[in-house]
């Protein structure tokens, strides 16, 4: 494999202490395996994501955790301890619910110190506490409103102070962001991340959202099929993807099929019939020359001009078929003299567009990609 | 206001009458001087007191007020806990049984489930003695098997419409399974509770199939005895029992509507207090 990255399913011991520790759990409803084999280990204080579509096992992981699932088979460790047949009102974790699941019958400042009520402490310390959470979430003036007096942002609120208020060793965050919309969501996102920054409590999330997951967490596992992909910084995850899935489904990428001409040491050249070329591309691994080989490379990577470059690797020729201005950046389709399409992003940093460079509708340009950002796949399609 | 187009005002009162004017006439006919129910004989107030000179009557209100209110308390609570059970407790062995077991009596014929009480009652006083003779008892029992059938239903549509996750996450801020119960569930369905029950009064307080197989001699219900006295012609002091009745459920009525009201307003005062403090 070119890319390195842990193989699906292996345990990947990068979260230091093992504050959290699940060990190969598997879990069958029926004929169906929603989490297959699934090892990882979390460290305390840390913001972890799961990451996946709709049915790829994130959910069900999380609910195991919470323990309102139980493992097929295998076994989660927290601070430790075995979590075999511990019920969910036993364990140390709190869980911020999808839906936010408030009480609807109970104002702001009970649904809050609901779960305090199991706690053995004074009446005023209670109190104090629930302020406290009113405070941290910017909602003390709410106090004795009902949730459906709220607005989706202030539900989204109560439901995190909450499942916060018991300062529990690990909080689970089902889709915190997901009913939200995009200006709440982004403003929402810097303050969870400030709130666990704050209380240093583990904090695991779980979304189908990858701009959520890369913003939020220090660490995320791609998750398909019931098995983690891969698992790694965000950074690590969007630029050294270990694999195509990983690359196609966080962001966009042009990927093309190719064949191995020659490699010499750190680079290889690669023959891609679909864009008519050998591309040239610095290798971070070896070939194995098994399985189908996929040249990748991002749209943000690839550099446009109008005039031919001078002496750089990779240069394709092409024409202007289709562009989109989002304003911050233009998304350009370029189509080959294969037929084939390349998406390129182009940013706009000169304020009233770069005129010189701009391109338009059937203009003649120059594509050029840097060896280095082309990634490498030899994983069967 | 806008005003109602002719069309629309003729089939309002048309409706209305339709709805009302059958309880008008009996509450108009009860204060009537003469004998004959329709024939109109000038203002009197005699019936009502005729009405609570007859113990017959008032011993078969009284009866029928008593079951009900018994029978519509233990088949609220025994509802209760099969429509939690049918909707929380998942595919469980027998869940379909039970299912349409609850649920038959709700498509069956009163009569059969009038009849069928009835042999279980005497094969029952055959092999083990009990009951040695119909009456209260009885009664209750086959009041609570067919109102329970209608708690049930209210229970189980409510409960499927509520989000278990709130529940969920009660159990996971620390609530074992009946503290959430009596925390969670419990009052997010109470208002199901509350029709379920008043459901099962109704329904106890005016049957006359399944309680005339079912009770011995000397237990008539109210409506068995209205029943009777019909057929011998309908005297006006039964239009004063009608009339009270009538009575009564419009002023629970309306007490119950002011006080939904009243609290509704203080909360939007509350509410309005809240946003005030924002500022």
């Amino acid at each position: 494999m070119a890319e390195t990255a842990p193989a699906p399913g292996a345990p990947t011991d990068q979260g230091g202490d093992r504050f959290i520790s699940v060990r190969n759990v598997t879990k069958q409803f029926g004929s169906f395996t929603a989490v297959d084999g699934v090892s990882l280990d979390i460290g305390k204080g840390e913001l972890f994501a799961l990451l996946g579509s709709s049915g790829c096992g994130k959910t069900t992981l999380l609910r195991m955790l919470a323990g309102f699932e139980q493992p097929s088979s295998g076994q989660i460790f927290i601070d430790g301890e075995d979590m075999a047949g511990i019920a969910p009102y036993h364990r140390p974790i709190n869980m911020m619910f999808q839906s936010y699941a408030l009480f609807p019958h109970m104002t702001v400042a009970r649904n809050i110190g609901y779960g305090l009520k199991h706690e053995r402490m004074a009446r005023s310390e209670r109190d104090d506490r629930v302020a406290a959470m009113l405070d941290l979430v910017q909602l003390k003036d709410f106090a004795r409103r009902l949730p459906h007096q709220l607005s989706g942002g202030q539900r989204q609120r109560v439901a995190l102070a909450r499942a916060l208020a018991k300062q529990p060793k690990l909080l689970l965050l089902d889709e915190p962001l997901g009913a939200l919309d995009k200006k709440l969501r982004e403003q929402t996102q810097f303050e969870i991340a400030n709130i666990q920054y704050e209380t240093g409590i583990t904090f695991v999330v779980v979304t189908h959202d990858q701009e959520e997951a890369m913003t939020l967490a220090s660490r995320i596992a791609v998750m398909d099929r019931g098995r983690i992909r891969q698992l790694d910084t965000p950074r690590t995850i969007y630029e050294f993807p270990g694999s195509r899935f990983v690359a196609s489904f966080i962001g966009s990428v042009n990927l093309f099929e190719g064949e191995l001409v020659r490699s010499d040491g750190d680079h290889a050249e690669i023959m891609v019939p679909d864009l008519g070329v050998t591309l040239r591309a610095l290798l971070r691994g070896p070939l194995t020359g098994k399985g189908t080989l996929t040249c990748a490379f991002r749209p943000e990577k690839v550099r446009m001009t109008r005039d031919k470059p001078d002496g750089r690797a990779n240069t394709i020729k092409g024409v202007v078929q289709d562009f989109g201005y989002f304003g911050k950046d233009s998304l350009y389709r370029i189509k080959l003299p294969t037929q084939a399409l390349v998406r390129v992003d182009a940013p706009n940093t000169l304020r009233g567009g770069d005129d010189d460079n701009a391109a338009t509708w059937e203009d003649d340009v120059y594509l050029s990609i840097d060896p280095a950002a082309i990634m490498l796949f030899e994983d069967p399609a | 206001m806008k005003r109602l187009s002719p069309f629309l005002l003729t089939m309002m009162v048309l409706g209305y009458l339709y709805l009302y004017a059958p309880i008008i006439s009996l509450i108009v006919f009860s204060f009537n001087k003469s004998r004959l129910v329709t024939v109109w004989g000038g203002f009197s107030t005699t019936w009502y007191f005729k009405l609570f000179e007859n113990t017959q009557i008032l011993d078969a209100a009284w009866l029928s007020l008593r079951l009900a209110l018994i029978s519509a308390t233990v088949a609220t609570i025994l509802g209760t806990m099969a429509g939690i059970a049918l909707v929380r407790f998942g595919p469980f062995r027998g869940r379909t049984l039970l299912s349409g077991l609850i649920t038959t009596p709700l498509v069956m014929p009163e009569v059969l489930t009038g009849v069928s009480t009835l042999m279980l009652f005497l094969l029952m006083a055959k092999w083990i003695g009990w009951p040695a003779r119909r009456g209260f008892s009885t009664l209750l029992i086959a009041h609570i098997t067919f109102s329970m059938t209608y708690v049930t239903t209210v229970i189980t549509s409510r409960l499927s419409t509520i989000d278990v996750s709130i529940e969920e996450a009660a159990l996971d801020l620390g609530s074992p399974p009946w503290q959430v119960l009596r925390d969670i569930t419990l009052p997010v369905i109470s208002p199901a509770i509350l029709s379920g029950w008043l459901l099962a009064f109704t329904i106890s307080l005016d049957d006359v199939v399944i309680t005339s197989f079912t009770n011995g001699p000397g237990y008539n219900t109210l409506p068995m005895l209205v029943w009777a006295k019909v057929r011998l012609g309908v005297t006006p002091d039964i239009n004063a029992l009608g009339s009270l009745i009538v009575g009564v459920v419009a002023i629970g009525v309306t007490l119950s509507s002011i006080v939904i009201t009243r609290q509704e307003r203080r909360r939007e005062k509350e509410i309005q207090a809240a946003l005030a403090g924002e500022q």
